[in-house]
C-alpha cells in the first residue's frame, strides 16, 4: 500500500518537476518578443526607409590616390588618426612587366610614395569601404544582435550592445571592420549615416576632389547614382562570396582583391 | 545499506530537479529584465541605436554652407580649375566654424607637399583625371601659392600682384 | 607582414586566449567521452578513470568561458549573449550550450558521487559536515532502490552527455569552419576535425592526470586501464590526424584560388608549428610510441612510460593544432596576397604567462575536487554494485 502511494507520489512529483522544467526551458529558449517591447525609437524609421535606398558607386578609373577621403573619414567619424584602423582606405596596384603584382595601402592610402614597387606596366588606385552587403556575413555572425542592416541599406554597429568579440571582423571578407581602439567595440564605415540621414553626403564623397565616389538615394529622381548604374557595366568585390555587395565599382581590374 | 527510504521531497531526483528549476526560472526572470527596451522593434537589434547614429555630430559642414558667407569666393572658385571642389577638401573639416566664426577658423597648409597630394606625379595617378607636376622639376623650392591662386589655379598670381590678394 | 594585407588586418584579432578556448573545451569533451565510455558503454577497463574523467571534465569546464571572457573588448557585457542571442550567429549558441552542458556535468557528478557525499556527511563533523550536508542538497536517501535510480539517472545523463559533448565541441569547430571569409578555416570537415582532436586531447589528458595522480598518491597505475587508454588514444589519433591531413590534401588537389596562399602558410610561414609540432611531435611520434607501448615484451614500466610520454606529446600537438588553425587562419590575409605577422607577448592580456596560468587553474580546481570527492576505486562508494574491474581489454 505504502509502496503504491510512494510510486504515485514519485510519478506525480516527476510530472510537476517536468512541467516546471519545460515551462522554464520554453521561456529560456524563446527569442525576445519582437514589436512588443516597450518604448519606440524617436523617429518613424520604417516610414523614412520607404523613401530611401542609398547607393554608392566608386569609379576606380578616376581615383588619384590623394588620400583626402581617408583623412576626412577618420576626422568625421572619430577614428583614431594614428592607429592602423580604417573605415575607408585606398589601395594601389602596380603590375610589372611579367605580371608581378605589387599592392600597398600605406597608412590606409592616406599618403602614397611617388614610386611603387616595380617597373610598372599598369598601375591604378582602388578606394575601399564597407560594401553594406545585402547579405552581410558580419550581421549573420554577431552573437548578441549588436549589428544590423537598416531598411535603407546600411550596416550599423550598436556600440552599447557590442561585446567586442570580433567575430564580425573575422566574418567580413573585405577587411572592412576593426576593433575601435578607444571604444573596444567593432567599428566600420556607416556611409556616414549621421550625415546622409540629415541630407548630407558621406564625408569621403564630399571631399573627393575628382568625383571618384558617387553617392545618392536611389529612390530620389535625379540622384547621380541611377544614371551611372544604367549606362555602365558595374562590378562588385568578391562576388563569389555571395554577400551581395552594395558598393558598385567602375573600371575594376581583375587583380583587385 | 545504511540509508533508509525517504519521502518524495527528500528524493535526490526531486532535490536536483528543484535546483534545476530554480536556476532556469531565475535565468528566465533575469532575461526579462536585461533585454533592452527597444530591442526587436524593427529587427534583431536595439531600435534606439538608429537614433544614436542619425544624431552623431558632423565634422564636415554641408558643402553649400560655405557659400552663405563666402559667396564671392565661391563664385570665383567656380569659374576656375578648382570648380566643383568642396572647400573642406583643402581647408579641412569646418562644421564648427559657422556657429561661431570668430572663435575658430579653418587653416590651410601652404606647403608644396600639400598641393602635391593631388597634383604631384605619383605612380598610378591617371593624368587624364588631374594635372600633375614633377615636384623636382617644377620650380623646386618655390611655394605653389607664390604663383598660383589656390582658388583658381590658372589665374597666375603674378598677373594679379598689384591687385588685392585677399 | 609579408605582401599585401588589408590595412585593418594588421592586427591579429584572435590571439592566445581564443587558442585556449577550443583547447579547453576540447579537453572537456574528450574527458567526458572517456567517462561515458565507462558509465554508458560499461568499458570496465576504464573503471579506474571513470570518476576521475568526470571530475577532470568538470574542472576544465568551469574554466572554459574564462579565456572568452578575458578576450572580450567589453567584458561586463558578456551576458548579452544570454539575453539577446542572435539566432543566426554560430557563436550565439555558446552561452546556452555551455550552460546546458555545465548543468549536465554538474548533475552527473552529483548523482555519481551522491552516495559518497552522504557518507562523508555522516562520518564527518563541524564545518566539513555542514559543507557535505549542503552538497547533498538534503537528499540523504541511500536505500538500494534510490541508489539504483541514481545509477540509472547517471547513465541517462551520460547518454545525453555524449551528443552534448559532441555538440559543445563540434560546434566550436563550426564557429571557425563556417567563416567563408577565411580560406584556412572554411571547411565542413572543421567540426569533425575539432571533435576528433577533442577526444584525442581528452584521452591524453586522462593518461597524464591518472598517471600523475597515482604517482602522487603512491599507488600503482592500473595497467590494463592505461593500456586501454593507449588503444583509444591511438585509434582516435589516427582518425583525427587523418582528417587533418585529408583537409590539406583536398585543398591542395582542388587548387582553388586560395591554395597558393595556404601552401605558403604551411610551408613558409609556420612549417615548424604545423609539420614539426602538430603533425610530427604531436601525432607521428606518439602514434609510434603508443604502438611500442603496447609491445608485451617490454616491461610494464617502459610501456606505461611510453604511454605517458605519448599523452604529453599529444597534448602539445593538439595545442599546436588549435594554434595553427586559429592564428594560422588569421595570418593568411583575406587579400590572398600576403600574410599578417603574429608575436605573442609574455606578460599582459593574450600573453603566454596568462595562457600558462589559465591552464593551471583547472588543474588546481581538479586538485580541490579530488579532495572533496575522491574518485579512487580502491575505496568503493557505498552501494556500488558494479563488479571489480575485469581484465577485459577492449580491442580496437
Amino acid at each position: 500500500m505504502k509502496a503504491i502511494d510512494r510510486r504515485t507520489f514519485i510519478s506525480s512529483g516527476i510530472k510537476v518537476l517536468a512541467t516546471g522544467l519545460l515551462s522554464s526551458l520554453v521561456t529560456v529558449v524563446l527569442p525576445p518578443a519582437t514589436g512588443t517591447a516597450g518604448g519606440t525609437a524617436s523617429r518613424e524609421w520604417p516610414k523614412l526607409w520607404q523613401q530611401r535606398e542609398w547607393g554608392f558607386v566608386v569609379d576606380a578609373r578616376k581615383c588619384i590616390g590623394c588620400g583626402t577621403c581617408v583623412w576626412a573619414c577618420k576626422r568625421e567619424n572619430g577614428v583614431p588618426m594614428d592607429r592602423e584602423v580604417y573605415r575607408t582606405w585606398v589601395e594601389r596596384y602596380v603590375i610589372g612587366p611579367n605580371d608581378q603584382l605589387y599592392i600597398e595601402s600605406p597608412q590606409g592610402g592616406a599618403s602614397f610614395d611617388r614610386i611603387g614597387g616595380s617597373v610598372p606596366e599598369k598601375s591604378f588606385f582602388v578606394p575601399k569601404l564597407c560594401n553594406q552587403c545585402a547579405d552581410p556575413p558580419c550581421v549573420q555572425v554577431c552573437p548578441v544582435g549588436a549589428t544590423y542592416r537598416t531598411g535603407d541599406g546600411v550596416v550599423l554597429v550598436d556600440r552599447v550592445r557590442c561585446v567586442g568579440c570580433r567575430y564580425c571582423i573575422q566574418a567580413c571578407p573585405y577587411g572592412a571592420r576593426f576593433l575601435h581602439p578607444d571604444l573596444m567595440v567593432a567599428d566600420k564605415c556607416t556611409w556616414c549615416y549621421h550625415r546622409i540621414s540629415k541630407g548630407m553626403l558621406p564625408a569621403c564623397v564630399q571631399v573627393c576632389p575628382v568625383g571618384a565616389r558617387i553617392f545618392g538615394n536611389l529612390k530620389d529622381k535625379g540622384n547621380p547614382v541611377t544614371p551611372i548604374m544604367a549606362r555602365n557595366q558595374v562590378q562588385v568585390l568578391k562576388p563569389d562570396m555571395g554577400t551581395e555587395p552594395r558598393v558598385f565599382y567602375l573600371g575594376l581590374d581583375k587583380v583587385v582583391r | 545499506m545504511a540509508g533508509k527510504k525517504t519521502g518524495l521531497s527528500h528524493q535526490p531526483v526531486f532535490r536536483a530537479g528543484v535546483v534545476v528549476v530554480i536556476i532556469l526560472t531565475g535565468f528566465a526572470l533575469l532575461r526579462m529584465i536585461f533585454v533592452p527596451p527597444t530591442f526587436g522593434v524593427y529587427g534583431y537589434y536595439r531600435a534606439s541605436n538608429l537614433d544614436y547614429w542619425a544624431t552623431r555630430p558632423v565634422a564636415y559642414a554641408q558643402g553649400t554652407q560655405c557659400d552663405t558667407c563666402h559667396g564671392e569666393r565661391a563664385g570665383f572658385v567656380a569659374a576656375g580649375g578648382h570648380a566643383g571642389l568642396d572647400c573642406q577638401s583643402c581647408h579641412g573639416p569646418a562644421a564648427s566654424h559657422p556657429d561661431n566664426p570668430g572663435a575658430w577658423q579653418p587653416t590651410i597648409n601652404p606647403d608644396r607637399e600639400f598641393c602635391a597630394r593631388c597634383h604631384g606625379q605619383v605612380e598610378g595617378r591617371p593624368d587624364t583625371v588631374i594635372k600633375q607636376i614633377d615636384l623636382d622639376q617644377h620650380n623646386p623650392g618655390v611655394s605653389c601659392v607664390q604663383c598660383h591662386d589656390p582658388h583658381r589655379p590658372w589665374t597666375m598670381l603674378g598677373t594679379r600682384l598689384g591687385g588685392s590678394k585677399s | 607582414m609579408v605582401g599585401f594585407v588589408y590595412p585593418n588586418e594588421l592586427e591579429v584579432n584572435w590571439g592566445l586566449l581564443i587558442v585556449l578556448y577550443p583547447y579547453i573545451t576540447g579537453l572537456v569533451a574528450g574527458a567526458f567521452i572517456v567517462s561515458a565510455l565507462y558509465h554508458v558503454f560499461n568499458r570496465q577497463a576504464l573503471k579506474p578513470v571513470g570518476g576521475l574523467a568526470l571530475l577532470t571534465a568538470l574542472s576544465f569546464l568551469l574554466v572554459a568561458p574564462l579565456p572568452l571572457l578575458l578576450h572580450l573588448g567589453q567584458r561586463f557585457r558578456a551576458f548579452n549573449i544570454m539575453w539577446t542571442p542572435n539566432p543566426t550567429s554560430a557563436m550565439a549558441g555558446f552561452g546556452y550550450i555551455y550552460g546546458f552542458y555545465l548543468l549536465l556535468v554538474a548533475l552527473e557528478v552529483w548523482f555519481v558521487f551522491r552516495a559518497d557525499i552522504v557518507r562523508y556527511a555522516e562520518s564527518s563533523r563541524g564545518v566539513v559536515r555542514v559543507f557535505y550536508n549542503i552538497l547533498s542538497l538534503g537528499a540523504k536517501d541511500t536505500s538500494d532502490e534510490t541508489l539504483a535510480l541514481d545509477h540509472r539517472i547517471t547513465r541517462w545523463l551520460a547518454v545525453i552527455g555524449i551528443p552534448a559533448a559532441v555538440l559543445l565541441h563540434g560546434y566550436v569547430g563550426f564557429i571557425f569552419g563556417a567563416i567563408k571569409a577565411n580560406p584556412w578555416w572554411s571547411t565542413a570537415l572543421q567540426p569533425v576535425i575539432f571533435l576528433m582532436s577533442a577526444v584525442v586531447s581528452g584521452i591524453a589528458l586522462l593518461i597524464v592526470v591518472y598517471t600523475v595522480t597515482s604517482w602522487l598518491r603512491r599507488r600503482p597505475v592500473d595497467f590494463s586501464c592505461l593500456m586501454s587508454l593507449n588503444r583509444y588514444l591511438w585509434f582516435f589519433l589516427v582518425v583525427g590526424v587523418g582528417l587533418e591531413i585529408l583537409e590539406v590534401i583536398h585543398k591542395m588537389y582542388e587548387s582553388r584560388e586560395e591554395w597558393e596562399a595556404l601552401n605558403r602558410l604551411l610551408t613558409d610561414v609556420m612549417p615548424v608549428s604545423f609539420f614539426g609540432i602538430q603533425l610530427g611531435l604531436g601525432a607521428a611520434v606518439p602514434l609510434v610510441l603508443l604502438l611500442v607501448g603496447r609491445w608485451s615484451r617490454l616491461s610494464n614500466l617502459w610501456r606505461a612510460s611510453l604511454t605517458f610520454v605519448s599523452g604529453l606529446l599529444v597534448l602539445v600537438g593538439v595545442y599546436a593544432m588549435r594554434f595553427n588553425v586559429i592564428i594560422g587562419g588569421q595570418l593568411v590575409s583575406k587579400t590572398l596576397a600576403g600574410f599578417a605577422s603574429y608575436h605573442a607577448s609574455f606578460f599582459g592580456n593574450e600573453g603566454i604567462l596568462q595562457t600558462v596560468v589559465l591552464l593551471m587553474v583547472p588543474l588546481a580546481i581538479l586538485g580541490v575536487l579530488l579532495r572533496v570527492l575522491p574518485p579512487w576505486v580502491e575505496i568503493p562508494a557505498l552501494g556500488e554494485r558494479i563488479p571489480e574491474a575485469e581484465e577485459e581489454e577492449v580491442a580496437i
